[in-house]
C-alpha cells in the first residue's frame, strides 16, 4: 500500500462510519435482552472494553504495524491467519446482510445476487486504489451517514416518551453491564481498524487524548441515538423488529415537505457497508504484504471468495442469526482476549529484560 | 494512457537552421515569404559604408524602424567619421535609439528575432548582426471580461498579448518579489509561457514541478487552452477540471496572494492557478466584494446547486419508478395526473430529456445572436408547450429536467459544470437501473473519484479533508469576515501562512 | 489496461443478463395508490377494504372516482394478496396512512394487524389508526366516489369539528400496547352512506389487545384532559340568570407519586370567556371559575373510575409519575395495573379564565 499515508482522524473516521452499518441492525436489539430498560446506555457501557480494546491492538502494533509486528513470530504468524480468516468471514457477512437488508426495502424488486454483486463490485474497484483517496471518500461518507442519523434521529424527537426508558434504578445496573458485552462485540467490528494503523502519518500532538475523544465521542452518539429509539419505540417493540431504526425512518416525515424516507435512509446506509467492507478489504492487503503475499491479488481473491460464501453458504436465517451471537463474541475474542494474549509475554519479557541487560524492542 | 506502444520516437533537430549566420542564409530561409524585407542604407551618406536592415513587415512597426533605426543610421554624423572597426560597437552601445540592442551569431536567434518583430543590422564582412527590437504592438484592448461579469470590482480582463497580461498583474500586485518566469513551448508556435508567482509565498516545490512539466512538453503549438491543461495535469482520467483559470486579472492575483501559482500564456486570455483544489472551481470574482453573510449564503446555495443538478434526475427516476412512497401524496398525485396518456415509461422520458437540453444548449452556442433570440423562443415556449399538449412529455419531468438544468448554471466554472452535466447522466442511468441503490452506489463511485485526484501534490477535495496535510486556515463552505481569514490555505503547501496582522 | 476493461466488460453482462432479477420498475400511474384500509373479521376469517382517494384523470383537474376494494383471506398477508388480483392496476400500499379495525375485530385482538404494519416492507407505523363501532367494511365504503381519506383527515386534523381530537399512529398504539398491555384509540360511527357520515365516537380502551370498552361524552373528554391534548369545546354555564358560553381551548396535565404509591394529578385548563349579556363582576367571575372546576374535575374522575374498573392506565400515568419518585415507582412498577385500580388518585384541577 504505497502513496501518502492517512491521519489519525481519517482513520477514525474510517472505523466509525464502518461501525454505523452493524450497529443500525444490532444495537438495540441484541442488548434487549440483557439491558431492559437501560439498554439504551450499553454502548457507554461498553466504551471501557472498546478503548482497552483499542489501546491493546495499539500496543500490539507499535512499530512496524499491527500486521508486520505479528507476521515476525511463528505464533504471531498463526495468529495474523486467524484474523484473516475472521475477517474473511466478517466480509462474508457483511455483504450479505447488507444485500437483504436492501432487498427487504422494497418488497418486490429484484434477486439478492444483484444487490450483492453491485456493492461487491464497488468494494472491489475502491479496495484495490488508494488508501489515502479510500480515507477521503470515507470522511464524506461519515458526514453523509451523520447526517441522515441525525435528520432521523431529530425527528422522531416529538415521539419520544421519556416513560419508557427512564427511570434507571439501582436494580438495573447489573443489566446495563451485562448488557456491554453484547454492544462492545457490535462494537468490535471496527477492530481490523487497527491494522491500518501503520499506515498512518502525521503530527503526533494529541495522540492518546485524540483516540479517547473519537471513543467517547462515538459511543456517546451512539447512546443517544439508542434512546431516541428505545424512548420512541419502547423495549418489546424494538426487541420485535428486525431493525428498529429504520422502522424508525419509516415513520418521520414533515407533514407536506417529505416522509416514509425510509428507503432514502437503508439506500444511504450502504455506504457505510461500503467502508466496512472496504476497511477489511485494506486490512487484508496489510496481513498479505506481511505475510509477503502478492496484496492485490490477495483482496481480489478475499473479495470473491466472500461473494461467493455470502451467496451460496450463508442463508438469511443463517447470517442474521450468526450476525447476532457468533460475531459480538468473535469480535470480543479477537479484539481483547487475543491481543491480551499476545501482549502478556512481551510484557513479561520485557520487563525481565529492563531489570536484566538493556532492552531494545517494542514490547517493554 | 493511450499511448500506443509502437510510437516513433520524435527527434528534435538542434541547431534548427544548421547554416552559419549570414545575410544570403537568411534571405533562403525566409525564401517565399513576401513580408521578409531587406533594405540597404547608407551610414550617414557614405557609400563606402554600408548596412543592410532586415525585417518583417507586420510584426515590425513602421513608424519606430524608420524613427529609430533608419534615421539615426542616416542622420548620425558619428557613424561616417569613426573607423570602421568601431561602427559596430558605436551602434550596439547606443546610437540607435531603441531599448536594447544585441549581437546574435546565430543563424536560429536571429531568425526567431525578426519573426519576434526585431530587425536585424548584417554589416558586410562581419559573421555576426545587430538586432533591434522594432515590435508593434497589435493586440486587442484591454476590455471587459465576458464569461466573468463583474458587479462591483474591476472590470479589466486578460488579453492575447502576454507582456500586456503580466503588466496587468504587476499593476496590481506590485511587490517586487512578484516573480516571471518565461518558457517557451511549442516547436511550431514557440509560444512564450509565463510562470508568475509570489517568491516566498508560494511553494517552491510547486513551481519547480510545473516548469519541470513545461520543460517536459514537446508539442507542436500551444493554440487552445487545452493544449497546456491536458499536458500539465493528468486530465485524461478525469472530466473534472483540475486547473483552475480566469479572465480577470483581480482574480488572478487573490490567487497569487493565496499562495498559488500563476501560469499565462501568449495568445490565451487567461490566467491558470495551480493547484486547483474543488473549492476554485466555486468561487466567483465577486466573492470578497459583498458582505461575508451574502458571500456565504450565495455560496452554500453554489454548492446546493452542484449537488442539485447532479442529483435531480437521477432522484425523479429512482423515487418516481422505484420508491414511490418516499413522496408526499398530493405531489405523487399531481405527477401522476401530469403523465397520463404519456406514452414513454418514465425512465426514457427523463433520459430523453436531458438528451434535448443538451441538444437545446449546444445549438444556442452555434447561433449568432440575431437568429438565437427566435430559435430559444421556439424551441422553448412553442415546441414545448406543444410536446407536453401533445402527451409527448409530462410537466413534471419538463420542470425536474429544467430544475437540474438551470441549478447547473450556476456553476462559476464551465469545465466543471460539463464534468457535472457527463455524471448526471450517468447516474440517471444508474438509477434507472437500480433504483436509490443505483443512485448511492454512484454517489460513492463520483466522491470516491474525486477523493483519488490530485495536483501538483494536492489533493483535489483539500478544502474539505485535509488528511495529513497542514490544518487548513478558514472553512470552506462558506466565508469568513475578511479580518479572520488570518491565515493562507495550508493545503496548498504555502511557505508563509500568515496573511494579516 | 485492457485487462480492466475486459473484467468491466464481463461484469457488466452478467449482472445485467444473468444472476437473478434486477429491481423492478414500475409506473406510477399503473398503481392505485391506497390510502384507507380497514380491517374486519367476518365470520372466521380477515377481511380487508381499502380505498384509494379521488384518482388523477388529466391534467384539466377532473378525477376518476375512489376505487373501492374488497378480500378475505386467513391471513393478512392472504389477503392483501388477493386484493392484487381483483383490481387491473398495480395495488400499492405504501400509501395506506389511516387503518379503520371493526369492532368484532377490536374484540378478538388488535395486535396481529398491528405487527403486519410494523413488519411489512410497504405499510408503515406512521399511519393513523381507528376503531369503527361498527363493521370497517361500512366505513370505508360510505365514502362512496370521493373516498374516505379527506373525512379523516379532517377529523384527525381539526379539533374543532367534532368532540374527539386524539389521533394515534400504529406505532403509538402498538408501543403502548407492548409495554404497558394496554392503550387507547379513537373511535368512529357509521351513520349513513354520505359523505360526513363517519362521526366521531368517543374513545375505545385496550387491554392486553383487545377491546375493554369505549368512553364517551363527559369520560371522553376527561380522557382529553388527562392526556392533555384537550379539544377545543365549548361550556355553557349559568350565573345567576344569564347563560355565559365559555371555550375551552387548552389544558395540561402532571402526574406525581406521592409516598404510599398514590397517584397525584394536576390538571391545568384555559377558559375564554366567549359570550355573555353583561360584564362580570369579581365574584361572578370566581364562581364561574369554581362551577367550571367542579365540571372538569367530575369528567377527570369519571373517565378515571372507568379506566380503575378496566384496570388499564392506557395514558401511562404510572410511569410518567414513576419520573419523579423513582424509588416509589421501582416498587409498584410490578404490579401497577393492580395498584392502579386499588388506590383512588388525588385530583387537583386548575382553571384560567380569560375574560
Amino acid at each position: 500500500m504505497k502513496g501518502e499515508g492517512i491521519s489519525r482522524t481519517q482513520l477514525a473516521s474510517l472505523v466509525w462510519a464502518g461501525v454505523l452499518a452493524p450497529a443500525a441492525e444490532l444495537l438495540p436489539g441484541i442488548t434487549l435482552p440483557a439491558g431492559g430498560k437501560g439498554a439504551w446506555l450499553a454502548p457507554l457501557a461498553a466504551l471501557p472494553l472498546v478503548l482497552a480494546g483499542g489501546w491493546l491492538l495499539g500496543r500490539l502494533g507499535e512499530g512496524s504495524g499491527l500486521a508486520g509486528g505479528l507476521a515476525e513470530s511463528g505464533v504471531g504468524k498463526a495468529v495474523l491467519i486467524l484474523y484473516m480468516v475472521w475477517g474473511e468471514a466478517l466480509l462474508a457477512l457483511r455483504l450479505r446482510l447488507c444485500a437483504r437488508r436492501l432487498l427487504d426495502a422494497g418488497r418486490r424488486d429484484g434477486g439478492l445476487w444483484f444487490f450483492l454483486l453491485a456493492v461487491a463490485a464497488v468494494v472491489l474497484w475502491m479496495g484495490l486504489g488508494r488508501l489515502s483517496a479510500f480515507a477521503r471518500a470515507g470522511q464524506f461518507f461519515l458526514a453523509i451517514l451523520l447526517a441522515a442519523g441525525g435528520v432521523v434521529l431529530l425527528l422522531s424527537l416529538t415521539q419520544t416518551r421519556p416513560e419508557r426508558v427512564l427511570p434507571l434504578w439501582v436494580e438495573d445496573i447489573p443489566g446495563i453491564l451485562s448488557s456491554a458485552l453484547p454492544a462492545a462485540g457490535t462494537l468490535g467490528w471496527g477492530l481490523y481498524g487497527a491494522f491500518l494503523l501503520g499506515e498512518t502519518e502525521g503530527e503526533d500532538t494529541r495522540g492518546r487524548r485524540h483516540w479517547l475523544a473519537w471513543g467517547v465521542g462515538g459511543c456517546l452518539l451512539l447512546a443517544l441515538a439508542q434512546y431516541v429509539i428505545l424512548a420512541s419505540l419502547g423495549q418489546e417493540l424494538a426487541g420485535r423488529l428486525d431493525s428498529p431504526f429504520f422502522t424508525l425512518a419509516q415513520s418521520v416525515g414533515v407533514e407536506g415537505a417529505f416522509q416514509r424516507v425510509e428507503s432514502v435512509v437503508t439506500a444511504l446506509w450502504t455506504l457505510a457497508d461500503l467502508v466496512m467492507a472496504g476497511v477489511l478489504l485494506f486490512s487484508l492487503r496489510s496481513m498479505a504484504a506481511a505475510l509477503r503475499w502478492r496484496e492485490k491479488r490477495t483482496a481480489v481473491l478475499g473479495l470473491i471468495l466472500a461473494a461467493a460464501l455470502a451467496l451460496t453458504l450463508f442463508s438469511d436465517r443463517l447470517a442474521a442469526a450468526w450476525g447476532r451471537t457468533v460475531v459480538p463474541l468473535g469480535n470480543l475474542i479477537l479484539g481483547l482476549i487475543l491481543p491480551a494474549l499476545m501482549i502478556l509475554p512481551k510484557t513479561i519479557s520485557g520487563k525481565r529484560g529492563r531489570d536484566g541487560t538493556s532492552c531494545g524492542g517494542k514490547g517493554g | 494512457m493511450f499511448q500506443r506502444p509502437t510510437d516513433p520516437p520524435h527527434p528534435r533537430q538542434e541547431p534548427r537552421i544548421p547554416q552559419p549566420l549570414s545575410l544570403e542564409n537568411l534571405e533562403q530561409t525566409f525564401e517565399g515569404c513576401a513580408d521578409f524585407n531587406k533594405r540597404q542604407v547608407y551610414l550617414h551618406g557614405d557609400p563606402g559604408r554600408q548596412v543592410t536592415v532586415c525585417y518583417i513587415g507586420g510584426m515590425a512597426r513602421t513608424e519606430r524602424i524608420n524613427d529609430y533605426v533608419f534615421r539615426p543610421l542616416a542622420q548620425d554624423p558619428m557613424l561616417a567619421s569613426a573607423p570602421e572597426s568601431q561602427v559596430f560597437d558605436l551602434l550596439e552601445k547606443g546610437a540607435i535609439y531603441a531599448q536594447k540592442a544585441e549581437r546574435e551569431t546565430e543563424l536560429d536567434q536571429v531568425a526567431l528575432a525578426i519573426i519576434d518583430g526585431s530587425c536585424a543590422l548584417f554589416f558586410p564582412g562581419r559573421q555576426d548582426a545587430l538586432v533591434v527590437p522594432v515590435a508593434t504592438e497589435e493586440k486587442r484592448s484591454v476590455g471587459e471580461p465576458e464569461n466573468e461579469p463583474s458587479l462591483k470590482g474591476a472590470r479589466d480582463s486578460f488579453v492575447e498579448s502576454l507582456r500586456t497580461n503580466t503588466s496587468l498583474v504587476r499593476r496590481r500586485l506590485r511587490a517586487p518579489e512578484l516573480k516571471v518566469k518565461e518558457h517557451i513551448v511549442g516547436r511550431q508556435s514557440l509560444t512564450p509561457v509565463d510562470v508568475v508567482y509570489l517568491a516566498g509565498i508560494a511553494d517552491p516545490d510547486t513551481v519547480a514541478r510545473l516548469e519541470q512539466k513545461l520543460d517536459a512538453m514537446d508539442i507542436d503549438g500551444v493554440e487552445a487552452a487545452g493544449n497546456l491543461e491536458e499536458y500539465l495535469v493528468e486530465a485524461s482520467r478525469t472530466p473534472f477540471p483540475l486547473m483552475a483559470y480566469t479572465q480577470r486579472p483581480d482574480r488572478f492575483c487573490q490567487g497569487l496572494l493565496e499562495g498559488r501559482v500563476g501560469l499565462i500564456a501568449d495568445g490565451i486570455p487567461l490566467g491558470w492557478l495551480i493547484p486547483g483544489t474543488i473549492d476554485q472551481f466555486f468561487k466567483t470574482g465577486q466573492d470578497r466584494a459583498y458582505h461575508w453573510m451574502t458571500a456565504s449564503a450565495l455560496s452554500l446555495i453554489r454548492y446546493l446547486c452542484a449537488l442539485v443538478t447532479l442529483l435531480l434526475p437521477g432522484l425523479y427516476i429512482a423515487l418516481v419508478t422505484f420508491h414511490p412512497e418516499a413522496i408526499p401524496v398530493k405531489l405523487a398525485l399531481s405527477i401522476v395526473s401530469a403523465k397520463q396518456e404519456v406514452p414513454f415509461s418514465t425512465i426514457f422520458e427523463v433520459l430523453i430529456m436531458l438528451l434535448a437540453f443538451e441538444v437545446v444548449q449546444e445549438a444556442g452556442l452555434r447561433l449568432p445572436s440575431p437568429i438565437g433570440a427566435t430559435v430559444s423562443i421556439l424551441g422553448g415556449l412553442v415546441v414545448g408547450n406543444a410536446a407536453v399538449d401533445a402527451h409527448i412529455v409530462s410537466p413534471a419531468v419538463l420542470i425536474a429536467v429544467a430544475i437540474a438544468g438551470v441549478a447547473g448554471y450556476t456553476m462559476p466554472s464551465q469545465d466543471f459544470g460539463n464534468a457535472l452535466r457527463l455524471w448526471r447522466f450517468l447516474l440517471a442511468i444508474l438509477a434507472s437501473l437500480g433504483g436509490l441503490l443505483g443512485l448511492v452506489l454512484g454517489c460513492a463511485a463520483l466522491i470516491y473519484h474525486l477523493a483519488g485526484l490530485e495536483t501538483f501534490g494536492v489533493p483535489y477535495l483539500a478544502p474539505f479533508t485535509t488528511g495529513v496535510q497542514v490544518r487548513r486556515g478558514h472553512p470552506t463552505l462558506f466565508r469568513l469576515p475578511l479580518p479572520r481569514m488570518k491565515w493562507r490555505d495550508g493545503a496548498v503547501h504555502t511557505q508563509n501562512r500568515r496573511n494579516q496582522a | 489496461m485492457r485487462g480492466r476493461i475486459t473484467a468491466l466488460w464481463a461484469a457488466l453482462c452478467l449482472l445485467l443478463t444473468g444472476c437473478g432479477r434486477m429491481p423492478y420498475p414500475r409506473e406510477m400511474e399503473d398503481m392505485a395508490l391506497l390510502r384507507t384500509m380497514g380491517v374486519d373479521r367476518e365470520g372466521g376469517v380477515l377481511a380487508l377494504t381499502v380505498s384509494t382517494g379521488p384518482r388523477a384523470r388529466g391534467l384539466q383537474g377532473d378525477q376518476e372516482s375512489a376505487l373501492v376494494l374488497s378480500a378475505r383471506g386467513e391471513s393478512l398477508s392472504a389477503a392483501a394478496l388477493s386484493l392484487q388480483g381483483l383490481s387491473d392496476s398495480y395495488v400499492f400500499f405504501g400509501y395506506v396512512d389511516q387503518l379503520l379495525l371493526g369492532e368484532e375485530l377490536a374484540r378478538e385482538d388488535v395486535r396481529p394487524v398491528l405487527d403486519w404494519f410494523a413488519r411489512d416492507a410497504e405499510l408503515g407505523l406512521g399511519a393513523r389508526v381507528w376503531v369503527v363501532r361498527g363493521s370497517a367494511r361500512e366505513a370505508v365504503e360510505s365514502g362512496g366516489d370521493r373516498g374516505v381519506d379527506s373525512r379523516l383527515t379532517t377529523l384527525r386534523a381539526d379539533g374543532e369539528m367534532g368532540v374527539a381530537s386524539l389521533s394515534r399512529t400504529a406505532g403509538e398504539v402498538y408501543a403502548d400496547l407492548l409495554e404497558q398491555g394496554t392503550a387507547y384509540l379513537p373511535a368512529l360511527t357509521v351513520s349513513g352512506q354520505e359523505a360526513g357520515s363517519l362521526k366521531d365516537g368517543g374513545y375505545a380502551v385496550f387491554k392486553d389487545g383487545a377491546l375493554a370498552g369505549y368512553l364517551e361524552g363527559e369520560e371522553a373528554l376527561g380522557l382529553e384532559l388527562l392526556a392533555g391534548q384537550s379539544s377545543v369545546h365549548m361550556l355553557e354555564e349559568r350565573t345567576g340568570e344569564e347563560t355565559v358560553s365559555l371555550r375551552v381551548t387548552a389544558s395540561s396535565a402532571a402526574c406525581r407519586l406521592t409516598g404510599e404509591g398514590r397517584l397525584s394529578l394536576t390538571c391545568r385548563v384555559a377558559v375564554h370567556l366567549e359570550e355573555y349579556r353583561h360584564p362580570l363582576t369579581a365574584s361572578q367571575l370566581e364562581d364561574l371559575q369554581n362551577r367550571v372546576k367542579t365540571r372538569e374535575e367530575g369528567r377527570v374522575r369519571a373517565a378515571l373510575d372507568r379506566l380503575r374498573d378496566w384496570k388499564a392506565d392506557c395514558l401511562g400515568l404510572g410511569p410518567r409519575a414513576g419520573l419523579t419518585a423513582p424509588q416509589v415507582w421501582s416498587g409498584l412498577q410490578e404490579n401497577w395495573d393492580e395498584a392502579f385500580a386499588a388506590m383512588e388518585p388525588e385530583v387537583e384541577v386548575r382553571v384560567e379564565l380569560h375574560p
